[in-house]
């Protein structure tokens, strides 16, 4: 794996009892990018995400975070990553500075600081609420400040915009993009919805029935004239565009 | 450790235990002085048949009420258990507990033995203040006027109750083992009260069997043993499992 190299995933594979749900994988994510995974429901993104978090482990096939093996080494992993996967949990009689302590208490560091992080997602005047009283747009910020404020080297961010307003999709792309700019984060997100993978990556990866079928530049398919980045996806993700894509590519 | 079992008690609200623990030392103390007035005030020849004279004696007090505490830390060790492992280890709550870099086998450790601390110390206290409040007034104002309340009665009834914390620790962790095949709280439960019960039976049998104080002892080491076995295995187990658990 190579030093500006991320994440990479090798020939990884994911079977549930009988049935295969990751087939023969790779994914490659250079450091210091926004790297947009796009798949339609149930494609397997959440899947490959878990296993890169040491939730779930491979069946066979590797995957690296930060040069590191996840299923040998998930603690070093685990240090280096924030991660977002699913709807987020909290403790929640706790308010959303106390959940954030306990989270940085775990990880062993004061990171950005529970003042600077609640900031950052525009949650600074919750005060001692309870999460349990937040609305999913808060606590989908929550859940991103959580992934965040240890300061991490990769973001692992499932969905991350499910349950924001248009105010709020707008203040995670431009946080998104300090993140990278300012603290040299790299950010992996999944997401179903093609516009904002637009908006916010730099790279894509597309999975079709838990086979990542592309991996590409955004400015690739932009810089080519008559091509609409929506048909050239929505080709790609319905399966009939593997020769589409492919031929693009060559 | 400390610091692993000082983020447990941070994350988890242990008020409703402590007062829960705190209705049951009432609770105990109005059983003891009910069953020892009852015993006193029923004298009529049904009663004396079905055996409550029993209760005319200090022993038998003390160990009925030993067995009715270990029945009620039983059922709150078992609802800790449920809360502090089952609960953090079912659904997205085990993605939250698994992202953290820290052993998954420390971070189960903390928690069992927060849980064995907090439901022992209870135990302890809960069950000793009725017992030396019931022997004070004793000592001033006897309602048991058949038998003498000696010091050495009181040590053997505090004695009895180090065993119990000792089987509430294997019963608790075990409960919770049962109910962790199927992630169900009801089953802990149920199972807490039915190995407490089956426990103060045996307990109670085997004093009455052996009467001398070094078989007393002995019962007390194996039963004591019994109970360290089942909390040790428990534990190393459910570490290998939960180390290997994924996140579906």
């Amino acid at each position: 794996m190579s030093s500006t190299t991320a994440v990479q995933i090798t020939n990884l594979t994911k079977k549930f009892r009988d049935t295969t749900v990751i087939k023969d994988s790779n994914m490659t994510v250079p450091k210091g990018c926004v790297y947009g995974f796009l798949g339609a429901n149930g494609a397997g993104k959440t899947t490959i995400f878990k296993m890169l978090t040491g939730l779930l482990s491979p069946t066979s096939g590797t995957a690296m975070v930060l040069g590191l093996d996840v299923t040998k080494e998930r603690e070093k992993v685990l240090r280096g990553i924030g991660s977002l996967i699913e709807a987020p949990v909290f403790y929640e009689h706790l308010s959303a500075a106390e959940n954030l302590e306990l989270h940085l208490d775990y990880m062993g560091t004061k990171g950005f600081g529970t003042g600077v992080a609640l900031d950052m997602v525009g949650l600074a005047g919750t005060g001692k609420k309870p999460v349990g009283k937040f609305s999913l747009g808060m606590r989908q910020r929550l859940g991103i400040a959580r992934a965040f404020i240890h300061r991490p080297q990769v973001l692992i961010l499932d969905e991350p915009i499910n349950g924001l307003d248009p105010m709020g999709i707008r203040d995670m792309r431009n946080l998104f993009l300090s993140l990278i700019q300012k603290h040299g984060m790299t950010i992996l997100l999944s997401s179903h919805i093609l516009s904002e993978i637009e908006h916010t990556a730099d790279m894509v990866g597309v999975i079709v029935n838990g086979t990542v079928v592309c991996e590409l530049y955004l400015d690739e398919i932009k810089g080519q004239s008559g091509i609409r980045l929506e048909d050239y996806f929505f080709n790609i993700m319905s399966g009939e565009g593997m020769n589409y894509a492919k031929a693009n590519e060559a | 450790m400390l610091k692993l079992m000082k983020l447990e008690l941070k994350r988890n609200n242990i008020r409703a235990y402590l007062a829960a623990s705190a209705l049951a030392c009432a609770i105990l103390l109005g059983f003891i002085y009910f069953i020892a007035c009852t015993a006193q005030i029923e004298n009529t020849e049904e009663f004396v048949n079905a055996g409550g004279i029993a209760f005319r004696n200090y022993s038998n007090i003390f160990r009925l009420a030993g067995i009715l505490s270990l029945v009620i830390f039983g059922a709150m060790s078992a609802v800790m258990y449920s809360r502090f492992i089952i609960g953090e280890y079912t659904g997205k709550r085990a993605a939250l507990a698994f992202s953290y870099p820290v052993s998954r086998s420390k971070v189960l450790l903390a928690k069992l033995l927060l849980v064995f601390i907090i439901t022992s110390v209870s135990m302890v206290v809960c069950t000793s203040v009725p017992y030396i409040v019931f022997y004070i007034t004793e000592s001033i104002s006897p309602i048991v006027i058949q038998d003498t309340l000696t010091v050495s009665v009181a040590a053997d009834a505090l004695k009895t109750l180090g065993v119990s914390v000792l089987a509430l620790g294997g019963i608790g962790i075990v409960s919770m083992r049962l109910g962790f095949i199927k992630k169900s709280v009801p089953t802990v439960i149920i199972s807490a009260i039915i190995l407490s019960a089956f426990y103060g039976n045996t307990l109670s049998a085997l004093y009455a069997r052996t009467a001398t104080s070094a078989s007393g002892v002995l019962t007390s080491l194996i039963i004591g043993g019994v109970g360290l076995f089942a909390t040790v295995f428990v534990m190393a187990e459910l570490s290998k499992k939960i180390n290997k658990m994924e996140v579906e």
